[in-house]
């Protein structure tokens, strides 16, 4: 027996009315000014190349728009896109093509380019060289952890997400996504290590 | 004195500042950073790798933020509804305009055979052709003999005036 207070729909108007239903993804315009940056800085330093990173970003957006129904917003917004960039990146690493443009890259992003980009302030020019020296070390290090190491790394600390956000936008459990983290982290830590007792 | 392992170090590098405050007390986080409190070397190293990550991200950000103003803003797909100025719309007009005239163009340079009524009509048309021709030799011949028919029986009565001739002829010979 049905409540008559509640309201039944018929599967057309079902389908009509979810339709009807407005997502927070419906102001894409806004969405795309706050949060293509993110996603883009994200692929970039994840693929470490141009082209891929700005194709990817774009699908990124396509995904989210044709997918913004199924939006239950269960995490944010951004953790949703990131989730979504996540698997376009893991797809896209897997191809061969992106191995063999690995080897030939031309649009390739070098550490001493992101080093390069550090916003001029009041740092010496002494203070300046050894920071770039550090930026260009970790950039090298994330570069050779595994994919989803470097993922994992790059959404704690480039992205500053919490674990419990990562876990969510992987779709990794808590303990596999503190698991991979610690093992980048000690990566980064040896190397970091041995770079400050090679500096004089 | 003992020093972080590597997993208290990396706890308390991934953890935020929150989760750094709100950490139950006699959790493993929670007596990592009693640890780091107390100790000057792992409290260092802890702030320099800090420091180094602070500067990665803050090089990777200027990097990508330099680099994303190339990039087009992402603009949704357009969905067009029915537009007599949509181009599939004129597409679809000019084809059905198409279809319809050159049909008829074919149909006004390369008439049709004649189907089986035509024969008829034609046969019916060629005997009034006929007819009419015949009527024009008649005025033609009328007209260019020398005597007018209705006057010949007056020039020779008897209608021998040809045979006489012929005799006579044949006489000579």
């Amino acid at each position: 027996m049905v409540p008559n207070n509640i309201q039944m729909f018929s599967p057309t108007e079902l389908s009509v009315e979810a339709q009807a239903r407005s997502t927070p993804l419906d102001n894409i315009d806004g969405i795309v000014v706050l949060y293509q940056p993110r996603v883009f800085r994200f692929l970039l330093a994840s693929l470490r190349d141009h082209d891929a990173a700005e194709t990817l970003t774009q699908e990124t957006f396509l995904r989210a728009w044709n997918a913004r129904a199924s939006f239950r917003e269960d995490c944010s917004i951004s953790t949703w896109l990131l989730r979504i960039a996540l698997n376009l990146a893991r797809d896209y690493t897997r191809t061969g093509r992106f191995r063999f443009w690995k080897r030939v890259a031309t649009t390739a992003l070098e550490a001493s380019e992101v080093a390069g980009s550090l916003p001029s302030d009041e740092r010496s020019a002494e203070t300046r060289l050894i920071a770039r020296q550090q930026i260009q070390d970790i950039w090298e290090t994330v570069g050779q952890l595994s994919n989803r190491q470097r993922s994992i790394f790059l959404l704690r600390f480039m992205e500053e997400m919490e674990i419990p956000e990562i876990a969510t936008a992987t779709g990794l459990p808590l303990g596999t996504v503190k698991s991979h983290l610690y093992r980048a982290i000690n990566a980064v830590r040896t190397q970091h290590k041995g770079a400050l007792k090679e500096r004089p | 004195m003992n020093h972080l392992t590597e997993e208290q170090f990396a706890e308390l590098l991934a953890a935020s500042p929150r989760e750094l405050r709100e950490a139950p007390a006699g959790s493993e986080l929670a007596s990592a950073g009693a640890h780091a409190a107390n100790c000057p070397e792992c409290t260092a190293e802890l702030s320099q790798l800090r420091d180094s990550l602070a500067l990665f991200r803050e090089a990777g950000t200027a990097y990508a933020d330099a680099h994303i103003r190339r990039v087009p803003a992402w603009q949704p797909p357009v969905r067009r509804g029915f537009s007599l100025q949509s181009p599939y719309w004129l597409a679809a007009s000019a084809a059905a305009i198409l279809a319809a005239f050159v049909p008829l163009q074919m149909a006004l340079r390369h008439p049709e055979p004649p189907t089986a009524e035509q024969p008829m009509q034609v046969v019916h048309q060629h005997t009034a052709s006929e007819e009419d021709q015949a009527l024009l030799d008649d005025v033609n011949r009328e007209l260019s003999e020398s005597v007018p028919s209705p006057l010949a029986a007056l020039v020779d009565p008897a209608g021998t005036s040809t045979e006489a001739s012929q005799n006579a002829k044949q006489r000579t010979n």
